[in-house]
């Protein structure tokens, strides 16, 4: 998938994370959420007073249920990765799922598997956006480097060059002291254009003819 | 020389930190000395100064205190639910309406816990990172001050003599806990 530098605790300690993690976020962002409603629906004097009410009411209870779901979750994910013994996008998607049909248990089938895919959907959009910023990402990253690419290829084709130079050679040879069309022109043109192409690649370096293409012999590893 | 995080707490003694190492264990390999190295514990810098300069930063400080702070309360609480829903049961109970009793008594009681120790905790985190941020030491007094802050925040709301009392409170609680977490370490052989 890629590094695993970017990716999280492992797994026993992400529950926790997780918990703190979304219990913090929940917290925080009820608490603005609801000082600004109660700014809203406080009368004249009594505003600051008024959201700072509704905080002390509210926010505990948004950021209690932000970390049964972010516990919940990370809970049934690091279930998944257990028993699947892989890191995936389905594990969040399944997991995702499961939480959403646990937390909605209670209330009878039919509502457990509404909100199960509900979790399933909203994981596998989340999921989904994840990936595609992380394609955009890597992208980007290697543009630069692709051009370079082409400099390693270069060395390896004028020795190709030069074994295929000899063999043309005495035919053009034998061509060009024939009468001029005709051969000559097809010698000239055949050698002509081997030796433009190898003096063309083989600008500065020298050109080595290896004997056979065959791999040198691999060493053996045996320990002495 | 390579300076630790804890140099500066245990005296820069690198074999009490240190974590052996032997690459050739468990396998029959025909090498007739081994050496088993000494690995660092803790992660390693090259100036003293950086070293001396790392901490837990303030989103670990948030997760871990509010993570533990709720999951401990969640428990708890969800423990004495239980306790009290058991205790509710009626003699012609059915065995649907003893689970239903049961699930909603822990649930409300470990949520109420849960909620109450979480923030707590949040206030708690928040408190320290941004002490220490300012005071640029380690020491136990920035916990102690965390401490207070948060009783204080905490009961704000029910007058400054609550809120006071509470700050007091939390301080003495925080000092506690971080000499004794201290002492633990050095005389407790765990």
């Amino acid at each position: 998938m890629g590094t695993p530098e970017t990716s999280r605790e492992p797994c026993p300690d992400r529950i926790l994370d997780d918990i703190g993690g979304a219990f913090a976020m929940g917290a925080v962002g009820g608490s603005a959420f609801h000082f600004l409603k109660g700014v809203y629906n406080s009368p004249g004097g009594t505003r600051v007073l008024g959201g700072s009410q509704a905080v002390r009411l509210n926010a505990p209870r948004v950021g209690g249920s932000f970390a049964v779901w972010g516990g919940l979750f990370s809970a049934f994910d690091c279930t998944m990765v257990f028993v699947r013994q892989k890191e995936d996008p389905w594990n969040s998607i399944v997991a995702g799922a499961a939480t959403g049909g646990f937390l909605s248990m209670r209330q009878g089938l039919g509502a457990s598997a509404r909100s199960a895919a509900f979790g399933g959907v909203l994981l596998a959009l989340i999921e989904g956006a994840g990936i595609m910023l992380n394609r955009m990402f890597s992208a980007q990253q290697q543009i630069p480097v692709l051009i370079e690419e082409p400099g390693p290829n270069m060395p390896p084709l004028p020795s190709f060059m030069g074994q295929a130079q000899n063999m043309p050679e005495p035919a053009s040879v034998t061509g060009s002291s024939s009468p001029d069309s005709g051969s000559g022109w097809l010698g000239g043109w055949f050698g002509g254009a081997k030796k433009e192409s190898s003096a063309g690649t083989s600008s500065g370096s020298e050109t080595k003819i290896l004997e056979s293409f065959d791999a040198p012999p691999v060493p053996s590893f045996e320990y002495k | 020389m390579a300076h630790t995080m804890s140099d500066r707490d245990q005296g820069s003694d690198p074999s009490s930190q240190a974590r052996l190492y032997d690459p050739y264990q468990g396998l029959q390999v025909p090498i007739p000395a081994r050496n088993v190295y000494q690995l660092p514990t803790t992660p390693q810098y090259l100036f003293d100064e950086e070293a001396r300069r790392q901490r837990r930063g303030w989103s670990d400080n948030i997760t871990f205190f509010t993570g533990c702070g709720y999951l401990s309360g969640a428990l708890c609480g969800g423990a004495s639910g239980l306790v009290s829903g058991v205790r509710s049961f009626e003699s012609g109970d059915t065995a649907k309406l003893r689970l239903n009793r049961v699930l909603n008594a822990s649930g409300h009681a470990g949520r109420a816990w849960g909620n109450r120790i979480g923030i707590i905790g949040l206030i708690y985190a928040g408190m320290e990172s941004g002490i220490v941020a300012l005071r640029d030491t380690d020491d136990v007094w920035n916990s102690v001050a965390a401490g207070l802050g948060t009783g204080a925040v905490y009961r704000a709301a029910r007058g400054v003599r609550s809120a006071a009392v509470a700050g007091a409170v939390g301080g003495v609680l925080v000092g506690l806990a971080v000499t004794g977490k201290q002492a633990m370490k050095r005389y407790v052989p765990l």
